[in-house]
């Protein structure tokens, strides 16, 4: 007997199976996000001030990000659309535009969001002292206004006090025993697209340098908005991720040498950063793995392999891109939800 | 499916050609091969987490005695943590957290919901195969490479993950070994498999009943299964989701579940810190709770099966055990927390979960009583299936009832922790589960096989088992009661010489040594089943039908065993799942596809 209702309805329920099929799948997927989603607001409300460093996000690549995963919507829709229709050419090129969208999504997170995250750097201070002494180094006459403009854009706090904000910038080099290495952490890290091996991190007593002798004594950051280079008007702006580690000039920034005797905390803005930066990488790699899924079953029913169907049952293959155009509605719903909490609110 | 006509067995195209050896038992399609596939990988687990469990018991009976002949085949095997044949704290802590999670996620869930499921649900509700035979696969499969991770987990430096099946944060994030990374990598391919056959399930009950099969006339096991399958398929995610978390922690150095001033031997953790340990446990019991009736749901619904079969008559209460099943289901998403009375959740919490506890009492109560009535007045057949099967009702009603001082804060603030839950919660599962799927493998082994088990040695398995088990379980419930901690790995010896609130009472040790040679005894009772089953495949006594217990639902109306596509014709259903000893009928059961 062969297995019924695999193309057509079934009478009392109106369905045929893999519709019933990817809307469970698809309350188990909401199940997934909803658990992360409220890891979110728990971490959120239990986070302590100036410690949920929001604001570096960039809005406008993730308005862009957002507008493509949109129109990759309609385009899905309208290659099952066209299909109904019996119109395959039309299909074919509906769908190859909701790939190319896919592709666009995940390129800007892979080769440009993710890594501008890995080469920034936060500077924390072992006591207000220090914290003064390099805010001072860094901005000169400015630095009041500096800390109170982090506080503000990036914490949403104004209240936040010197000893409460992370100096931040790129690292244009290090010391190791008197000997200065001018070495564009950021753009080498750039390269490798942010791989984790790249970091030089550090924590009180206890540093986590994989790529940098053990007895780095200094680090030398040049720091957001520092204002040593007119020429790149970008640089004003503290609270956008600014990629000047792109600029190829990284060894011209006049950076602050920071010994790490007085360092508290370094560290890029990866996931250990903070549970912000944690939860926004899970999040966001967990939505840009779905969107891979995604590109795989797209193409997989634009190649030969999947359309021979449509030669041999047309109403199943259609019923086919309905499904997919259902799990795709699902991942660019969450992307909906994502934008908001992890860029605006 | 509109023609009951005469539709020949081999007319779908997957089997046109004759399979080979690979597609039809290894990487086959067809529900009933994974079933079994499915059911074999689960048992020989149930053997393994029992033999862990053993392994403690002796540790715990006789702490830091060498363990005789196993002792040194551990020693050669895992190296120093069982140094002289001796299980060292570490291992012991090793065992325990390995054998839950065994028993729980590749035992006890595959073998009551995949195993049973996969073979009876499409053959229940008269369909040819699952929704999705080729998610069916992947889901076994997916399973398979869980499992297997688990199992290599074993035997990496450091040993498989030790803090327990709960894995509570920062305690398991934070020791040295990688252990729990596999544990995790290893939960959410289980999970994946798990959610596969969700889909699959709830797809298959909807989509695939045989004309005529409409939802009143479905065996209460195809209820008890499509509950099951929506517990996995919502309650799963966010452990996935929780794991993903702690991945992350273990290996990318984030602080999910991580709080600010965690120390660690001593010292400061370099971790960013503002994390939430009480996020993994919520994350963690929100699968938890309804793990719980994801065991015992599908072992509920072999057992009401094989009473209506054993005692001819028809189910007493069917809707209202419906009913029941489906509130139980729902409930159990909203009674998690009561895991956590003792994390300082706040009262206001603990008061909501403790309602919703003793709330979800109500169904349970009601399918237990249910079956308890289909007792009465019934022409019983002792069969070892339904021998089990009527085991199961006072051992499933000891667990639950003693569940209830777990249920109220104020009580489970003395018992939490203690050997009274391990008694509780092993009542529920263990003579309650197992005995559940015991009745469900002496009942329909003769659809499988084709041969029936020895009925002799069935019983003598039977009766061993309820002995023993008993002797394990009900001692424990006087060891909580004293006081003795779950997590001891030399079964309190530390403490026999201390006094007042920190002593524990000489005889709660003494126990210990009784409840430790019951264990052994009930893993010499498995010998006749583990024997039966493997002799009777060849040597059993041969069935004369395809319906040797004169049953009324469909699975038992195909061949035996059924071929692939299970009906040579589609059944059409016009009867109650449970017509037995209908008055005026010709015989005892009238079959649910017989015409009115």
């Amino acid at each position: 007997m062969e297995i019924p209702y695999n193309s057509t309805q079934r009478p009392d329920t109106g369905l045929y199976n893999a519709k019933v099929g990817i809307w469970l799948f698809l309350a188990s997927e909401v199940m997934l996000f909803g658990a992360l989603f409220s890891a979110y607001v728990l971490l959120r409300v239990g986070a302590s001030p100036g410690t949920w460093s929001m604001g570096l996000m960039n809005i406008p690549v993730g308005t862009f990000n957002t507008v493509i995963l949109i129109l990759s919507s309609v385009t899905v829709v309208m290659a099952w659309a066209s299909l109904k229709l019996g119109d395959f050419k039309a299909y074919k090129k509906y769908q190859i535009a909701t790939i190319l969208c896919a592709a666009a999504f995940v390129l800007v997170k892979w080769s440009y969001e993710w890594p501008a995250k890995f080469t920034h750097y936060d500077v924390t201070f072992k006591d207000a002292t220090a914290a003064k002494d390099y805010f001072v180094a860094a901005y000169g006459d400015n630095h009041s206004k500096q800390v109170t403009k982090i506080a503000k854009d990036r914490y949403n706090d104004p209240e936040l006090q010197i000893t409460q904000v992370p100096l931040s910038g790129h690292i244009v080099g290090y010391k190791v025993k008197g000997d200065t290495h001018v070495h564009d952490v950021g753009k080498v890290m750039n390269i490798w697209n942010g791989a984790w091996f790249w970091r030089i991190n550090w924590q009180d007593t206890n540093m986590v340098a994989l790529n940098c002798p053990k007895d780095i004594t200094a680090v030398i950051l040049h720091a957001d908005g520092a204002d040593d280079d007119h020429a790149k008007p970008q640089h004003a702006k503290t609270a956008s991720l600014s990629t000047d580690a792109h600029s190829g000039a990284g060894s011209k920034h006049h950076g602050v040498e920071i010994p790490v005797s007085r360092i508290k905390r370094l560290s890029s803005l990866e996931p250990a950063h903070s549970p912000f930066f944690a939860i926004y990488f899970t999040l966001t790699g967990l939505h840009a793995l779905h969107v891979l899924g995604g590109i795989v079953v797209l193409s997989y029913n634009l190649l030969p392999i999947g359309t021979r169907l449509w030669l041999k049952d047309p109403d199943r293959f259609a019923n086919r891109i309905e499904t997919t155009g259902l799990f795709w509605h699902f991942v660019d719903l969450v992307w909906i939800f994502l934008f908001p909490i992890l860029y605006l609110l | 499916m509109q023609t009951a006509t005469h539709t020949e067995v081999h007319h779908d195209d997957h089997s046109h050609a004759e399979q080979s050896f690979w597609t039809k038992y290894i990487f086959s399609t067809d529900h009933k091969v994974i079933g079994i596939q499915y059911g074999v990988t689960a048992l020989v687990f149930l053997l393994f987490g029992f033999g862990l469990m053993m392994a403690m018991r002796w540790q715990i009976a006789k702490p830091d005695q060498p363990i005789p002949v196993i002792g040194a085949l551990l020693e050669s095997v895992l190296g120093n943590v069982a140094k002289d044949g001796i299980i060292s704290a570490q291992l012991y802590n090793v065992f325990g957290a390995m054998h839950g999670t065994i028993m729980v996620f590749m035992a006890i869930v595959p073998l009551g919901f995949a195993a049973f499921g996969n073979y009876i649900v499409p053959l229940q509700i008269g369909a040819p195969d699952m929704c999705f035979p080729r998610v069916n696969m992947a889901s076994f499969w997916a399973f398979f490479l869980g499992c297997v991770t688990m199992t290599v987990s074993f035997f990496i430096p450091g040993g498989a993950a030790q803090a327990g099946w709960t894995s509570y944060s920062p305690l398991a994030t934070s020791l040295p070994t990688d252990g729990q990374t596999y544990w995790l990598v290893a939960m959410v391919l289980l999970i994946t498999s798990s959610l596969l056959g969700a889909v699959n399930f709830i797809a298959t009950i909807i989509q695939l009943r045989a004309p005529g099969m409409t939802w009143g006339r479905l065996p209460f096991f195809v209820w008890a299964q499509f509950v099951t399958a929506f517990l996995l398929l919502l309650a799963f995610p966010p452990l996935e989701a929780a794991g993903v978390m702690q991945l992350m922690d273990k290996v990318a150095g984030t602080s999910f579940f991580l709080p600010t001033g965690l120390f660690i031997s001593g010292q400061p953790a370099t971790i960013s810190g503002g994390g939430s340990p009480l996020l993994w446990q919520h994350l963690f019991w929100f699968l938890g709770h309804p793990e719980v009736y994801v065991l015992i749901l599908p072992a509920i619904g072999i057992v009401t099966e094989v009473i209506a079969n054993s005692t001819r008559r028809p189910v007493w209460g069917y809707r209202l055990m419906v009913g029941a099943v489906l509130v139980l289901g729902f409930l159990s998403f909203i009674v998690w927390a009561h895991h956590m009375y003792l994390t300082g959740m706040g009262n206001k919490v603990a008061t909501f979960f403790q309602t919703t506890t003793m709330i979800i009492s109500i169904p349970s109560v009601i399918l237990l009583t249910c079956l308890f009535m289909s007792l009465w007045k019934g022409a019983i057949r002792f069969t070892t299936a339904s021998m089990f099967a009527f085991s199961f009702l006072p051992m499933f009603g000891i667990g639950g009832l003693t569940g209830l001082p777990l249920g109220f804060n104020f009580t489970d603030i003395h018992l939490h922790d203690s050997y009274y839950v391990i008694a509780h919660f092993h009542y529920v599962v263990a003579p309650g589960t197992i005995f559940g799927l015991f009745a469900g493998v002496y009942y329909w082994y003769p659809k499988m096989t084709g041969r029936k088990m020895s009925e002799y040695w069935g019983k003598v398995h039977f009766w061993c088992s309820l002995i023993f088990m008993n002797l394990i379980f009900l001692p424990m419930f006087k060891q909580g009661f004293d006081g003795m901690s779950r997590r001891m790995s030399d079964g309190g010896a530390t403490y026999a010489s201390g006094e007042g609130v920190l002593g524990l009472a000489a005889e709660s040790i003494m126990t210990n040594t009784i409840i430790s040679h019951a264990a052994w005894g009930l893993a010499i009772a498995q010998v006749p089943f583990i024997v039966n089953f493997f002799w009777s495949i060849r040597n059993g006594e041969k069935v004369t039908s395809d319906n040797p217990w004169n049953s009324t639902t469909l699975e038992w109306q195909t061949p035996t065993p059924p071929p692939h596509g299970n009906f040579i014709t589609q059944p059409v259903v016009y009867r109650d799942a449970y017509e037995y000893s209908k008055p005026g009928a010709s015989k005892d059961y009238l079959p649910q596809n017989e015409k009115v």
